[in-house]
């Protein structure tokens, strides 16, 4: 019955008005525990922010797979390189853009080409990492109103974790009287959140609903320096 | 039985010619209605298409979803645990298969079309479970063939290993729009273009009477034994045909006939439309088993992954024949208007939605493989 009330949806939408999207799967494929790093120069201004992405062991299993490896399992750096400037070149799309916005009371800062970007292969542990630096451009001075950082993937195909909450966020240089906090990902009500889970990320346009949940799903770390 | 005349049969290629001309534009149509998606960033062998659904099924859909999620994430411990102690090898199973499960109960396209299949083809619930089985075994086959040799032998890249993916969902959803175009033509082209025939076949009949007598108002009520391409040696006696004196009867083959044995040539473009394009989940454990010395865990997954797909989908589709089934009966069987007219009605809709199915992973696949990868 479910099938046919399905199928019937399905088909009264095609042939009413043509115009049925193609979308991917809604539900998350690849999992990162992230960390975070707010960089500032010698003046107190932020500079960049530096976030490194440890992937899940199957993704980091597929990423690697077939690479050349030494007999400690390392593989070669070569190939970290390679997979590391397409990863780079891919996040560099606006519609990811490294899956993080970087505002000043409100307003988007103007960020720079990504800097350091590197992959590290830990045999051992079997982790697999991502690193980059993303460069304020120009430097700014952070004021009582504050600077907010959020992580997430507008498509919900990568779930970030941040463990460590606030203490994943560090300050390098950071003048003394700044303060960061973290606002983890609020947990939808269970409608919202299964909603969510069956929108197709492509649809460019969320509905008016669930736009709000949507940010409420980042990830938002905020330094401020009265 | 061929009482009509050469004249009739050209005008039949011309309304054929006609009606496969408007179904290329409609491919078109829809063809240009899919639009061009970037790639994600971190590109896995995934499936690019679902159909936007709102209200509960969405919200069902999606709770499937999560719950596949928290199976899959566990799968790399219970490898690992198998690894060191045999005995923990049920787990990974139980994982396995519940991850098969809740794959074919959220969101895909696999279940859909292979319902949509069963139904327009009318086969038996034994057929549609089996076909259902068959479909999700292949699925399983071709994941552990394609990282044995992809993976295993050759080495490639997981890049690499996404184009393999690719192609192999491009000859699946090609298969699936030909099966859709295919079942399109036979249950709604065909059975129309010999309406359209008869009724003008009725008309010219009563003109040329003069001419020809030997047709007569008989016209209509002969000649309709060349549009039904199921076994003929049943003869007349076997369609349940209304021969009324109004000419616009609807030729309708009893449906007790159809459900025979499973049409092998049939089947198999059905279970390969389905089951060729290798689910994501078992390539990512059966890699991930392979870089751990310990393939034989990811075969094992995989085929607990199939078989929790394929009973699932087996289920589904049983459910959708029985109601279908239950829904003719009710109406007073087959040989019954309602009845005809539901089952008409329902192989017709089912036809369509494979074609369409078909038609827009196919797009949307040959659009993510020229702008992505």
């Amino acid at each position: 019955m479910m099938m046919l009330k399905n199928l019937c949806a399905g088909l009264i939408l095609m042939l009413t008005q043509c115009l049925i999207l193609p979308v991917a799967q809604a539900h998350p494929h690849i999992y990162i525990e992230g960390g975070i790093e707010l960089v500032f120069n010698p003046q107190g201004q932020a500079t960049s922010v530096r976030q490194s992405w440890l992937f899940d062991d199957l993704f980091s299993t597929y990423a690697l797979q077939g690479m050349t490896r030494d007999q400690a399992g390392q593989v070669a750096n070569a190939e970290l390189e390679k997979i590391t400037g397409e990863w780079m070149t891919a996040l560099a799309e606006p519609e990811s853009h490294f899956f993080t916005k970087i505002t000043l009371a409100g307003q988007p800062l103007k960020l720079g080409a990504p800097r350091n970007a590197r992959s590290t292969w830990d045999p051992k542990a079997s982790q697999l990492v991502l690193s980059f630096d993303l460069p304020i451009e120009p430097p700014i001075n952070i004021d009582a109103q504050g600077l907010e950082v959020d992580i997430q993937d507008p498509s919900y195909f990568v779930s970030f974790n941040f463990k460590g909450g606030v203490k994943a966020l560090k300050g390098v240089d950071s003048p003394a009287q700044c303060k960061f906090g973290y606002m983890p990902p609020r947990p939808l009500d269970p409608k919202t959140e299964r909603l969510l889970w069956s929108i197709p990320p492509t649809q460019k346009e969320l509905p008016e609903n669930l736009r709000e949940a949507v940010r409420q799903l980042s990830h938002q770390f905020t330094v401020k320096c009265p | 039985m061929k009482c009509y005349h050469s004249t009739y049969l050209l005008k039949s290629l011309h309304l054929q010619g006609l009606f496969v001309l408007l179904l290329l534009m409609c491919c078109f149509a829809f063809a240009n209605t899919v639009f061009a998606q970037a790639a994600h960033p971190f590109a896995t062998p995934e499936q690019r298409l679902t159909i936007p659904t709102t209200g509960w099924f969405a919200e069902f859909s999606g709770q499937m979803a999560a719950w596949q999620g928290h199976f899959y994430r566990q799968l790399t411990g219970a490898v690992r645990a198998w690894k060191q102690d045999g005995w923990a090898a049920w787990l990974l199973l139980v994982l396995s298969f519940g991850y098969g499960v809740f794959h074919a109960l959220g969101p895909g396209h696999g279940k859909a079309v292979l319902t949509a299949y069963v139904l327009a083809n009318r086969e038996t619930i034994r057929n549609g479970a089996l076909l259902a089985m068959l479909s999700a075994f292949l699925q399983a086959f071709v994941a552990i063939a394609l990282v044995a040799i992809a993976a295993g032998v050759l080495q490639i890249s997981g890049v690499a290993m996404n184009r393999a993916t690719w192609w192999l969902e491009l000859a699946s959803y090609a298969m699936m729009a030909a099966l859709g175009a295919w079942l399109v033509y036979k249950h709604v082209l065909k059975p129309l273009i010999h309406l359209i025939q008869e009724k003008l076949k009725a008309g010219q009949g009563r003109h040329t009477q003069h001419t020809h007598p030997v047709h007569g108002d008989h016209a209509c009520s002969h000649g309709h034994d060349h549009a039904h391409d199921h076994a003929h040696h049943h003869a007349h006696s076997a369609h349940a045909h209304v021969h009324d004196e109004s000419c616009g009867h609807v030729h309708m083959p009893d449906p007790n006939l159809i459900a025979g044995p499973l049409n092998w040539t049939k089947a198999i473009s059905a279970v390969l439309a389905v089951g060729l394009r290798p689910c994501s989940g078992a390539v990512f454990v059966l890699v991930f088993a392979l870089a751990q010395g310990f393939f034989i865990a990811g075969i094992a997954a995989a085929l607990a992954m199939g078989l929790g797909t394929g009973l699932t989908v087996a289920a589904l589709a049983s459910a959708s024949l029985w109601v279908s089934q239950a829904t003719v009966s009710a109406t007073g069987g087959a040989e019954r208007v309602w009845g005809k007219i539901f089952l008409t009605g329902l192989q017709a809709l089912a036809s369509f939605a494979v074609l369409a199915f078909g038609l827009l992973l196919l797009s949307a696949a040959v659009v993510s493989g020229t702008t992505g990868n």
